[in-house]
């Protein structure tokens, strides 16, 4: 559909609409930035609800961006939009698979069962196994396993959503950037060499390398793809370079 | 003396993403059972996700949607498991686990996070004859 405000920026159209301008520019610009809804959305298609659904949460960030946008502090609409919705889903996950469905003595035992894995792992040596943890929190195993899947959405919703109460919009645009950039990642060498060099790391610091590195995925990105945080992400990929940079050097 | 018959449990499913869950706790639930570990588990789970993220998003393009077979086995020495499709199939000889340049490309990311998880992989497919996706995790002792 064309319309007269097609050759108009989107800062313009906001300056007009702030202006007292015609009300109709309100549902121009929500129009014009749906693609933004659908290209956010389909990061998280496969969290169990259909697509259809998620835009339409989306949307309603959307909305609330269109609204709150102030063209005068310089950032870009997009900047300031694509946390609003993000947000917005990442809310609706949050209220569906945590706060409603999962009783409460699933949401403590999921964190007792994280913190419990990461101690035997450090006393063990390596990681331990579903019986131990059950063991040792005293119940059964299917407990642990459902407990650690739904703390595993758990922490990615939370993580995505930052501390704060979840309206985003103070915090997201530094967390939108965050783990996309990584010049540590570019300089480690020749893509041959390198991937000569990550047939020798461990399968799960191989996969982190060569999707950041192969791929082009930021640290969210394959976190998600992966169903762990960013942050591990981020664990992950500082001891996979450095054991990267060690066999190099080796080589050379 | 011959091996004990591995204890197999299938899984049919709809070919679509609101399923991954179910498929998810399910893994868990019977690789929890072959003593491995929380990490193992971890990585199976991606991997038999990957598989079947895999299947849905190619095995019916154009075609009615069949229900997608896990079916996993669990013997002494290993853990197999499966993914069966009666999709439409394609020509398995196109993948290439070692090779950067397809990592690099659009495709194969599934497929090569399969391979990356499991200490063996193989693909079995015709075109117009569904794909078999057989995924084997060794169970060390």
């Amino acid at each position: 559909m064309t319309s007269r405000w097609d050759a108009m920026s989107t800062d313009e159209i906001f300056r007009e609409l702030r202006r007292g301008g015609d009300e109709k520019l309100r549902a121009y610009l929500i129009e014009r930035h749906e693609g933004l809804v659908r290209h956010v959305a389909r990061d998280y298609s496969s969290r169990g609800e259909t697509y259809e659904d998620i835009v339409s949460v989306g949307h309603v960030g959307l909305v609330h961006a269109v609204d709150r946008f102030d063209p005068s502090r310089g950032t870009k609409f997009a900047t300031f939009a694509v946390p609003t919705i993000k947000g917005e889903i990442q809310r609706h996950f949050r209220d569906r698979t945590w706060g409603l469905r999962v009783p409460r003595r699933i949401q403590e035992l999921s964190m007792q069962a994280r913190k419990l894995s990461e101690e035997l792992a450090q006393q063990l040596g390596r990681s331990p196994r579903y019986e131990e943890l059950a063991a040792e929190l005293g119940v059964s195993e299917e407990d642990v396993i459902e407990a650690i899947e739904v703390g595993r959405q758990y922490e990615l919703l939370s993580i995505d959503a930052g501390s704060s109460d979840g309206s985003a919009d103070d915090t997201m645009p530094e967390m939108e950037r965050r783990g996309d950039t990584d010049p540590d990642l570019d300089e480690i060498g020749d893509r041959d060499e390198v991937w000569q060099a990550l047939q020798q790391l461990a399968a799960r610091e191989q996969v982190i390398i060569a999707l950041r590195y192969f791929r082009d995925m930021s640290q969210q990105e394959v976190g998600d793809r992966l169903g762990i945080s960013q942050m591990h992400v981020s664990r992950l990929q500082h001891r996979a370079l450095a054991r990267l940079r060690r066999i190099m050097s080796r080589d050379v | 003396m011959p091996a004990a018959a591995p204890d197999v449990i299938e899984l049919h499913l709809p070919p679509d993403p609101k399923y991954i869950a179910v498929v998810r706790l399910t893994v868990a639930g019977v690789a929890s059972r072959s003593g491995i570990s929380v990490d193992d588990v971890d990585d199976l789970k991606v991997a038999v996700c990957e598989a079947f993220t895999n299947t849905i998003d190619h095995a019916f393009r154009g075609r009615d949607p069949k229900s997608v077979t896990i079916r996993m086995a669990t013997g002494s020495a290993d853990l197999r498991i499966e993914v069966v499709d009666e999709g439409i199939g394609f020509d398995p000889s196109i993948i290439d686990f070692e090779k950067q340049a397809d990592l690099s490309g659009k495709g194969g990311l599934g497929l090569y996070l399969v391979h990356q998880y499991m200490d063996d992989v193989k693909v079995e497919s015709q075109p117009g004859s569904g794909t078999r996706i057989i995924m084997t995790k060794r169970l060390a002792r």
